[in-house]
């Protein structure tokens, strides 16, 4: 019964925490994406590159948009664990 | 049932709601929404337009097409717009009639839709599924459920397959997929979108509305006591409870709500819409339509739970106003909106110029008398087809091109480098700083761009 519980307590909320993460941070990484590629076309940014390697574009899009994602996903995890109580408080609660 | 649930899915631990089958008003309305929306989702990819694919998303090219226009990257600002009048349109919806999008187009609701449509044909009615999550697993059962997984990943794979295609010509990618020849990208963004509708349209349904959706969270902010909501009317509902069809419950000492909580049974977020307003409630009216059936079996008159508004609810005002402040606001905002995105799209030139000044020298004189100025002009060809353009300048008495006459051929979506050398006669020019204009039109006269620039000379005192 008490696993039941808590299973029933924690579940929803690590599932809520991770679509809060990800969800909105995925909206920002396509408008970034978007936003960017449109300013930049990958070629061009390519040629100027030090390291000097060829990418498709579509390469480059989808790249791109995992990188965007990765950096929001930073932000918006960071924001969570800002927010979350801290370790004492959370102690307290389950003694 | 609940405590089993809970402990085996991963993806929520509460109990899945099974929405009961409804018919009504809104329900058809719904059902129309669906078909109208991924309709147009399924086939517009497949219609064609001019020898191309009607809407297409060229990236690698960096071109989008849309009907009779192609938009290039320089043309940002049109997207940014539409996405600015969509966001609007929400607004003024919102605060006029609640959550229409959260009910009726929005693409969680829509596709949870279907996926439920496919669900009841291979599971059954509400109760069948009940029974059938219940009971132990029997053939009957594993051929039932894997009926459903068959049908739900295969409308999830084709609308991944669907969402590439926007990007993709659809035909070739069409192709490719029946003989095997996806490259890794089309792959992996079929699956990637084909995952995230089964996920959300198949699992997560509505708790995509309850825990992740933004607007959901801020859609009160739109809201007031004008606001079309749907509630259930306590003052006549109450006190529920069952009663013989027979029996005038007034003798009974109830109100006309029967407690057979079809409105409960029938809602796909779960809640009970007797409590009060919930930020549950997307908003479908699927409660009004199966308590109106009720009422009716009754001979009770209809709409105990209706679309209503605070204000008449409350019954001191009487009745609800449209028209207020912030109605109005939004409506101008948005016709202001609308109208130039309009005129600006109808009036757009498919051909751009970029005048840059030549760095090296403000100007020169040549052949005695005449004051030389030279510019960098980039023409780019917006347009599908090849024209060839041709350049003036104005501004100034007896301005002419040293170029003579010029015409040049630009391809479709090509950027070219024109070098300008634009000649005045000294005698007529009275200041330093002049203004000309220089006019690039294509030879059949349909488009023509003007863009200003500076012409500049040697003060005219120090040489007369």
């Amino acid at each position: 019964m008490q696993v039941q519980n808590n299973s029933n307590s924690e579940y929803p909320r690590r599932l809520h925490y991770i679509s809060a993460v990800l969800w909105p941070s995925f909206l920002a990484a396509c408008v970034a994406t978007m936003v960017f590629f449109a300013m930049f076309d990958p070629q061009e940014l390519l040629q100027i590159m030090t390291w000097k390697f060829s990418l498709s574009r579509e390469w480059a899009y989808s790249l791109g948009f995992f990188l965007f994602w990765l950096l929001t996903i930073l932000s918006s995890s960071i924001t969570l664990v800002l927010l979350l109580p801290g370790e004492t408080e959370h102690l307290s609660k389950e003694t | 049932m609940a405590e089993n649930d809970v402990a085996v899915s991963l993806y929520a631990a509460h109990e899945k709601v099974y929405p009961r089958e409804v018919d009504g008003r809104y329900q058809r309305l719904r059902n129309l929404a669906v078909i109208v929306l991924l309709g147009l989702y399924y086939l517009l990819p497949w219609i064609d337009w001019d020898g191309r694919q009607a809407v297409l998303f060229d990236l690698p090219a960096r071109k989008f097409y849309i009907f009779w226009w192609v938009f290039w990257p320089q043309d940002f600002i049109y997207l940014s717009w539409l996405l600015i009048i969509a966001a609007m349109t929400l607004f003024f919806t919102t605060a006029v009639a609640g959550r229409l999008w959260c009910g009726y187009a929005c693409p969680q609701t829509v596709w949870t839709e279907l996926f439920i449509w496919l669900e009841r044909w291979s599971e059954g009615s509400r109760n069948q599924q009940i029974k059938l999550d219940k009971s132990p697993w029997t053939w009957q059962k594993f051929r039932r459920k894997s009926l459903k997984q068959f049908l739900w990943i295969s409308l999830a794979i084709w609308t991944g397959f669907t969402f590439v295609g926007y990007f993709t010509p659809v035909t070739e990618l069409g192709s490719k997929l029946l003989t095997f020849k996806l490259g890794a990208w089309e792959v992996f963004w079929i699956c990637f979108y084909g995952f995230a509708t089964y996920g959300n349209a198949g699992f997560m349904r509505e708790q995509v509305c309850k825990y992740m959706c933004p607007y959901a969270r801020f859609q009160s902010a739109m809201f007031d006591a004008d606001t079309l909501i749907i509630s259930y009317d306590a003052e006549r509902g109450e006190p529920r409870g069952k009663r013989k069809k027979t029996v005038n419950p007034i003798y009974e000492g109830l109100g006309d709500c029967v407690d057979c909580s079809q409105c409960v049974q029938v809602c796909p977020t779960g809640i009970d819409i007797r409590k009060g307003l919930q930020y549950e409630c997307i908003a479908c009216a699927a409660c009004i339509d199966v308590c109106n059936q009720v009422m009716k079996k009754m001979n009770y008159p209809p709409n105990l739970i209706r679309y209503t508004t605070q204000n008449t609810d409350s019954r001191a005002h009487g009745s609800s106003k449209i028209l207020r402040p912030r109605i109005i606001i939004y409506f101008f905002i948005l016709l202001i909106l609308v109208t130039g995105f309009l005129f600006s799209i109808l009036n757009r030139t498919p051909l751009a110029l970029d005048i840059l000044r030549d760095r090296n020298a403000l100007y020169q004189v040549v052949d005695g008398n005449l004051i030389e100025n030279v510019y960098n002009l980039k023409l780019m060809n917006k347009d599908t087809r090849p024209h060839n353009y041709k350049v003036d300048v104005s501004g100034l008495p007896g301005i002419r091109t040293s170029n003579g006459s010029l015409e040049v051929p630009v391809d479709s979506g090509e950027v070219y480098n024109l070098p300008l050398r634009v000649r005045v006669d000294m005698n007529v020019i009275e200041k330093s700083a002049n203004t000309i204009q220089i006019t690039i039109s294509s030879v059949d006269e349909k488009h023509t761009v003007t863009e200003p620039t500076r012409f500049l000379a040697p003060d005219p005192r120090n040489f007369q």
